[in-house]
């Protein structure tokens, strides 16, 4: 028993760290899981592990949760799943909570599953929604097949329910001076299983894309650097940002801070031109919310165009010239 | 009858399939404008086993037999009909030396034909014809120590990148059908490339002259019995040469039915696809109709040469009937692409042009319905 | 090194428009073409050039239905000694821990000595990236997800860089232990025909729930604490206006469209 909240099936979310704030995910998914809890009356607990992050805790209330559980050690500074995974098993078994959330982000998708199996419960990868019923069930959607189909995913007999949920799909709040409390706990460290030898920074150039109000973005079929010519050549004109999918990431046309969609950024722009992505939900994920979808792909059938406001179908080498010459005439005019 | 692919013909297709479109296609585009095999495709292709797909494993290669044969061609084809041609002929010149060569020559050359470490080219044609083998005028004159060759071969694939040919010389003096063949290799005295030709399509598969002035070959560089030069060659043409023209015309074909389908379903006319239209349904349907046709009359053919079966008829009748199929289906899925047909930034306008070659390369398709022919009006 | 790899086979994606529901609500996936999962085909070659470098032997696992056998030579063609398929019955229906406890029990069964598995990060078509993880935790190991360099440091320790968020982790790491991998990590060989030869003498066993020694409880639906509760098509919040007409027109009627117009200022 930790404090005295285990008789509720309270929702739980893993806090993932960077540089001592907690991402946005963690956020997002308090907020998520403070919408659910006050529907039926339960609990968000937030679980915040790492090596002296007391003052984080103050957020976390903020963001919506109720009580902070907080496990702090030096060796816990940086996430391991081999100390992460156990510590966090025997907090599930002393606090028996419904359902644990999980960011889908590399950490949480490393971690959310040894979790699930060392509980022998079930754990749901890469919800795009979330909901609980009166009973207690959670109710977790995620894609299949590229997002062509969509799957509900429910855990029926194992305690807690875990699941790991995409960024970007909730929306985080911004409670102002919430009251909470912080349990500490001393975690109790198995043996190391292998040895971090060091956390390599990658420095990422700032993204453009958060607060750009036009964004062009290519994908798979943009595949010739004349062809990402022409795209940067429209975004300069349209004075946007450049974005691109997770091919075009894969393929070395833009970096890591352009890729839009599931595990690259959740954008919100006025206007959204899409050319050559096939409109997987992946990426779809992440451009949900813009106000205007534009798209251009040479294959008609693409979902792309059942998930755009307009379409233009043709060859982008095409399109994207006579685009280009539309908004410089304009500005002229 | 078993119309089941075996797993290891299943598998050879996945697997070359993924080669043709990992490390060839890619190069497609540049072969268009350079028109020169890539020593280090050639090397490739050799590491992965396709020259010698017919080579037994004895002699460094896998004993796959005909029928794997026409899968690898059909596949290379379906992305690039030049490096299929030359990939054919690499083929045929390793498939001779192992049919004829002696156990000496076979043992210095098969192991290295069989990996495409070196290459024979199979020199027949002259500018007299290819098919009216009596008329060659390559002479052979038996000097004792040595023969000694004069002649010209022209339109041999791949002249200028293999390090020996294989040439069909008129014994001098002898009867009217007294042929022999010889292996010349590089830097024989008196053997040289002549010019390269340019063609209509099949870019970066070589083409040209061979040259022999009072070339000396050493004896032991006569090829098959002395005497035997024409059925060297007519087996050699049979088995090899013909069977990778239908090779290519079912990749060409294979590829136009891709093509098709796939810009039927993307072009979009009056708010629909074109896919919709009976007119596009019909040219489809008949370039699948073809291609299946001709898929049967190959692979029976090539299954016939693996038994050792009496081949003639079906090999000539697949070659005319697979080619003008392919020359057809080509054209009709360049109309389904209607003015983009017509476009250099689209493939069918150079599946048409490869398309033309198939017609008159080894045995235009007007002899071989004399084999055919013949062989159906008058044999009992 | 004696190395493990898991591989899945995953409807071949170009086809997947062809995915309907049947009137029961399951999914009619019949005759649709089955692939290697692209991304298993990495781990795959990692195993065989540990195996170039320091000897051992590589074997492949795979849960599936007897469909999966052929694809299974593939996996031998590419150089892989043998392959086991764990196929059964009771298997359908397996959520990833599951699957993760069918192939835990297949390695441990066939492969005790085992001192390396490796996995594909993610397959393409659900896209969990659990069974690493999950496997590791059944058989008491380490594990690392999304690898993009393996190297051999001294004695059974490996150096293992792993992508995160904000840059990489490099871990050293004992065998035996789980590795996840990402297609960063390597160019996967396309085999010879030299390959698929050999590959036609090499063995796939197919191994049952009885030869297994699990309990049917702990497989596939029945051992699977998640369930498909709906499976949907996806409603279009949007639908787009697809625009006609000459490049000109169409590119000129965009940019009069409400939402269009204003950004273009």
């Amino acid at each position: 028993m930790i404090g005295d909240i285990e008789e509720k099936e309270n929702l739980w979310i893993f806090v993932e760290l960077y540089k001592s704030e907690p991402k946005q995910v963690s956020l997002e998914l308090i907020a998520k899981g403070r919408i659910l809890a006050d529907k039926f009356g339960l609990c968000v607990c937030a679980l915040l592990i790492g090596d002296d992050v007391k003052n984080i805790s103050p957020v976390l209330i903020n963001a919506g949760a109720d009580t902070v559980f907080l496990l702090e050690h030096p060796l816990l500074r940086q996430y391991r799943s081999d100390f992460y995974a156990p510590v966090i098993l025997d907090l599930i078994r002393k606090g028996k909570p419904g359902a644990v959330f999980f960011g889908a982000t590399p950490t949480g998708r490393d971690l959310a599953p040894a979790v699930a199996a060392l509980a022998g419960t079930g754990c749901t990868a890469g919800c795009i929604d979330l909901e609980l019923t009166e009973n207690g069930a959670l109710l977790q959607t995620v894609p299949a097949f590229g997002g062509r189909m969509m799957a509900v995913i429910v855990t029926p007999e194992q305690r807690p329910q875990i699941a790991t949920v995409r960024p970007g799909v909730f929306q985080q709040a911004g409670f102002s001076e919430r009251d909470g409390r912080v349990v500490d706990i001393l975690p109790e460290l198995p043996q190391a299983k292998f040895d971090l030898v060091e956390f390599v920074e990658e420095s990422l150039q700032p993204s453009l894309l958060p607060s750009a109000r036009v964004v062009v973005a290519g994908g798979a079929g943009v595949d010739s650097r004349e062809g990402w010519e022409l795209l940067r050549e429209l975004t300069g004109a349209l004075q946007g940002a450049l974005g691109g999918s997770r091919p075009a990431l894969d393929n070395g046309w833009i970096q890591e801070s352009q890729m839009i969609g599931h595990s690259g950024s959740t954008i919100r722009p006025d206007l959204y031109i899409a050319v050559g992505i096939s409109g997987d939900v992946l990426h779809m994920v992440g451009v949900q919310d813009a106000k205007v979808i534009v798209a251009v792909n040479s294959n008609s059938r693409a979902p792309i165009f059942s998930r755009s406001d307009y379409g233009i179908v043709g060859d982008y080498r095409e399109v994207i010239p006579v685009m280009i010459d539309a908004v410089k005439k304009k500005q002229r005019s | 009858m078993d119309f089941q692919p075996t797993v290891q013909q299943d598998l050879l297709r996945k697997v070359v399939r993924q080669f043709a479109e990992d490390e060839i296609a890619p190069l497609v585009n540049d072969l268009e404008i350079t028109d020169d095999t890539p020593p280090d495709l050639v090397r490739k292709m050799g590491e992965q086993g396709f020259m010698g797909v017919t080579i037994p494993a004895e002699y460094g290669g896998t004993g796959m037999g005909h029928l794997a044969r026409m899968i690898v061609i059909e596949e290379v084809g379906r992305v690039s009909a030049g490096m299929a041609m030359a990939l054919q002929v690499m083929q045929m010149g390793a498939g001779m030396v192992i049919d004829w060569g002696s156990d000496a020559q076979k043992a210095k050359y098969s192991p290295l034909l069989a990996q495409g470490k070196i290459l024979v080219a199979p020199a027949i044609t002259e500018s007299s014809g290819g098919s009216d083998l009596e008329g060659l005028s390559t002479r052979a004159v038996d000097e004792g120590a040595f023969y000694s060759l004069t002649g010209r071969k022209v339109f041999i694939t791949n002249s200028h990148i293999s390090e020996l040919a294989v040439i069909i010389a008129k014994n001098e003096g002898g009867a009217k059908r007294d042929f022999s063949a010889f292996l010349i290799e590089n830097g024989t005295e008196g053997f040289r490339r002549g010019r390269v030709e340019r063609k209509i399509g099949f870019h970066g598969c070589i083409t040209g002259e061979l040259i022999m002035e009072n070339c000396r070959i050493p004896k032991e560089n006569l090829f098959g019995d002395k005497g035997r030069g024409l059925a060297i060659a007519l087996k050699g043409i049979n088995d090899y040469g013909r069977m990778g023209m239908v090779g290519i015309a079912l990749g060409l074909m294979q590829a136009s039915l891709e093509a098709s389908v796939k810009f039927a379903r993307e072009r979009i006319l009056y708010g629909k696809p074109i896919s919709n239209l009976a007119p596009i349904q019909f040219k489809i349907a008949e370039i699948y109709a073809d291609l299946e046709a001709s898929r049967f009359m190959a692979y029976n053919a090539g299954w016939l040469i693996d038994q050792n079966k009496k081949s003639d008829t079906q090999v000539s009748s697949a070659k005319f009937f697979s080619t003008e199929a392919a020359l057809q289906c080509t054209r009709k899925a360049m109309d389904i692409y209607g003015a983009y047909g017509c476009m250099k930034d689209y493939p069918l306008e150079r599946y048409c042009r490869d398309a033309q070659l198939l017609v008159p390369a080894d045995g235009t398709n007007d002899v071989m319905r004399i084999i055919a022919g013949r062989n159906l009006a008058m044999k009992k | 090194m004696q190395v493990a790899v898991c591989v899945k086979m995953v409807p071949v994606p170009g086809q997947w428009s062809q995915i309907a529901f049947r009137d029961d609500g399951s999914l009619q996936r019949e005759g649709i073409e089955l692939i290697i999962n692209p991304v298993d085909r990495n781990a795959l070659e990692e195993a065989l050039k540990i195996r170039q470098a320091q000897g051992g032997t590589v074997t492949v696992f795979s849960m599936g239905p007897p469909s999966c056998l052929e694809h299974l030579r593939e996996t031998l063609a590419m150089g892989a000694d043998r392959a086991f398929l764990l196929s059964d019955r009771n298997f359908a229906g397996a959520d990833t821990l599951a699957t993760s406890k069918v192939l835990a029990a297949g390695i441990r069964k066939e492969m005790p000595d085992y001192d390396l598995i490796l996995c594909g990060s993610a397959s393409i078509d659900s896209g969990t990236t659990q069974v690493g993880p999950q496997l590791a935790v059944h058989l008491g190991t380490a594990h690392l997800t999304e690898a993009f360099s393996i190297s051999a440091g001294e004695q059974n320790y490996l150096q293992v860089k792993t992508s995160a968020s904000h840059g990489h982790y490099v871990t050293n790491l004992k065998t035996p232990a789980v590795i996840s991998v990402t297609q960063q990590l390597n160019k996967p060989r396309i085999p010879t025909l030299f390959d698929i030869m050999t590959s036609c003498n090499k063995e796939i066993i197919i191994l049952s729930l009885t030869e297994l020694n699990l309990p049917k409880s702990e497989s596939g639906l029945e051992g699977s604490p998640t369930k498909v509760q709906e499976l949907f098509f996806p409603p279009a919040k949007r639908q787009a206006r697809i625009l006609e007409g000459s490049i000109e027109d169409r590119v000129e009627e965009l940019f009069k469209q409400p939402g269009v117009a204003g950004v273009l200022r």
